[in-house]
């Protein structure tokens, strides 16, 4: 288990797990603050530290399996994996915020405005990175392919789960309380 | 009665009224027309820059793009680290660090792919050792000058000021090895750590010629007891070890100036004579010798127990390959948002005009930089691209907080990770900033084009 994580984070000593660690969290710690600083949302700061779950989850777990099933070891490319979907995960939650500041400068606030904008962006990611994903496949090589199908799941999983998240935590709880009352 | 003001008509003069209509339209005109020619000349080029084999037609000049596969080599390093005595968990920390130390000068010197484990070794050699040996396993795979990786993975780099003692005399022509006997110097207290920096600096040479120096500026608190020593042997010398192997140095004359220990409070280091050693000619050593000062004191002696050079696992493909992946990606996005009509035609148009734009300027100056790049890593930048230019193309609302929030993570990733990633993050951060111009500045283009095409 320790190996297995060793060999997919490429983390071999101490100053390498920092690394590893400010790669994965820093992005995210200085996008809640800005959202938060922004916004006022304490939620919005939530969802994307929380987004860091997914994303460690799904990297690992598609990294074992991945390289389990070509029976490739990627010596540090991986990590090119991971910082692709940091960028994806960065792009989605920047347009959660943005949506979010788009509808505090409406009359009335509505959440599920911010949650409906974010799913058809959100959607429309998911679909332009499975084209991607699917159009290049047949160009490559089978190391790059665990590269990029590991990037996929990663940013998959983790722009679904962020929206997932997002729409428990930016709930209209009035609206829906008024709901269950008539 | 209501009075009824009348606005006074002004007969315009005829020679000036024509005179700034002409002057308006001038300006219009004159700048989107230069915008257009500029625009599309520039594309064009970059276009046929960058396009494959395209140095087949062109007889003078060389635009092939340059492969880093070649450069390539791999080497694998057994380490042997040899252990006070002591607490075992003195023994680890200490292993730790040197490991760390280690990949950190690595990854700083721009190395591709470094590994630093520990590892089991049985030394053959089967010679009774005094002290506990540990065993390193450094793998790497770089197109990094060869000898200067070596150094960095095999060099403690110990420094220690010695004293000569008294009664030896390094002008002997009959025991001209004198002075690079350790037995002949007193070891003083003056180490490493008795520096705050080190600061390679490129300066002129006695010749007049320039090379590295090495800078060595002290603690507050050790300075004036530094340049008392130093002071102490104006005139003579003192010997400089690395490693264990001790170099006579001439002190400076400057040092005799120097106040002292005596009013090294109101005195700052700029004030001061300060140490200064030549260390290298070219930039790549100069960089070599900075981080053997400043990324950290290994704690044990070292030594390169066993090496062997390797094939180096290259990751091959061709550039057709790549440039048909990503146009295929491109192609079918613009499907896709053409066919479920998410997208506006303007808007589809932006992304494929600036997916061009971005992509031939950004081989067209790899071509004719003639910089080295990796196959494998250029299409995954591409891809990644893609994903970049469409949220900017097709996101309809104000994008200045995702466009900063992009330029600033791919800051921190270029700044923080190694190896591969930092390669990889740099570029896509370079792509990033041309494309938050691009996109803007494509659809403009657009604009003007459809106005000029319809006049």
């Amino acid at each position: 288990m320790r190996d297995t994580i060793i060999q997919i984070f490429n983390i071999f000593t101490y100053y390498e797990a920092i690394l590893v660690a400010i790669i994965i969290l820093l992005p995210v710690i200085v996008l809640s603050i800005a959202s938060y600083v922004w916004t006022k949302s304490r939620k919005l700061s939530l969802i994307a530290l929380f987004s860091i779950v997914p994303l460690i989850t799904a990297f690992a777990l598609s990294s074992f399996f991945t390289q389990e099933i070509h029976e490739i070891s990627s010596n540090g490319s991986l990590q090119v994996g991971l910082v692709m979907a940091i960028i994806a995960n960065i792009l989605n939650l920047g347009i959660l915020v943005n949506e979010y500041h788009k509808e505090l400068t409406q009359k009335r606030f509505d959440p599920d405005h911010v949650t409906r904008a974010h799913f058809a962006a959100t959607l429309n990611m998911v679909v332009v990175i499975t084209i991607i994903t699917f159009v290049t496949l047949p160009f490559i090589n089978e190391e790059l392919r665990v590269i990029t199908t590991v990037a996929y799941i990663t940013i998959l999983v983790t722009i679904s789960a962020t929206h997932g998240l997002s729409r428990v935590l930016l709930r209209d709880r009035v609206k829906m309380d008024k709901v269950i009352v008539k | 009665m209501k009075f009824k003001f009348k606005k006074p008509v002004l007969r315009r003069n005829k020679s000036n009224s024509r005179k700034s209509s002409k002057k308006r339209f001038n300006k219009e005109k004159v700048f989107s027309s230069i915008f257009l020619i500029l625009f599309t000349a520039f594309i064009l080029a970059a276009t046929l820059v960058a396009l494959p084999q395209v140095d087949k037609f062109l007889n003078e000049s060389s635009y092939d793009l340059i492969k880093k596969d070649d450069d390539y080599w791999r080497g694998e390093y057994i380490l042997e680290l040899q252990l006070k005595e002591g607490d075992m968990d003195d023994q680890k920390v200490q292993i730790e660090q040197t490991a760390n130390i280690i990949h950190r000068r690595l990854q700083r010197f721009g190395v591709e792919e470094s590994k630093v484990v520990y590892h089991t070794y049985t030394d053959e050699s089967g010679e009774a050792k005094e002290y506990t040996p540990a065993y390193l396993r450094v793998v790497v795979q770089t197109t990094k000058q060869q000898d200067l990786v070596e150094r960095l993975i095999g060099t403690r780099y110990f420094i220690r000021f010695h004293e000569p003692k008294e009664g030896v005399d390094f002008d002997n022509p009959d025991d001209q090895l004198a002075p690079y006997m350790m037995d002949n110097y007193t070891p003083t207290d003056f180490t490493r750590s008795s520096f705050r920096n080190v600061l390679i600096k490129k300066l002129p040479t006695n010749d007049g010629s320039e090379a590295y120096f090495a800078i060595f500026k002290p603690w507050p608190h050790t300075a004036g007891a530094f340049n008392s020593f130093m002071k102490e042997n104006v005139g003579g010398k003192i010997g400089y070890e690395v490693d264990e192997f001790v170099t006579p140095i001439s002190v400076p004359v400057e040092f005799a100036y120097d106040r002292g220990a005596s009013q090294q409070q109101g005195q700052s280091n700029s004030q001061r004579a300060q140490f200064t050693i030549g260390v290298a000619q070219t930039a790549d050593e100069a960089q070599v010798y900075d981080l053997l000062f400043n990324e950290g004191q290994i704690p044990l002696k070292i030594n390169v127990a066993d090496s062997e050079v390797l094939d180096a696992e290259i990751n091959e493909m061709e550039v057709i390959d790549i440039l048909l992946a990503v146009v295929a990606g491109v192609i079918a996005i613009i499907i896709f948002t053409g066919v479920t009509k998410r997208g506006l035609l303007i808007q589809n148009i932006t992304f494929a005009i600036s997916m061009l734009l971005i992509v031939s300027t950004w081989v067209a100056y790899l071509k004719m930089s003639e910089t080295p790049v990796d196959l494998w890593l250029m299409l995954l930048e591409g891809i990644s691209l893609i994903m970049i230019v469409y949220v900017l193309t097709y996101y309809r609302h104000k994008r200045y907080f995702i466009e900063a929030l992009l330029l600033g993570t791919m800051l921190l990733l270029s700044i923080v990770s190694d190896g591969y990633a930092r390669l990889f993050s740099q570029t896509v951060l370079a792509l990033s900033a041309f494309a938050v111009v691009a996109v803007p500045l494509t659809k403009e283009y657009i604009i003007y084009m459809k106005r000029f095409i319809i006049k």
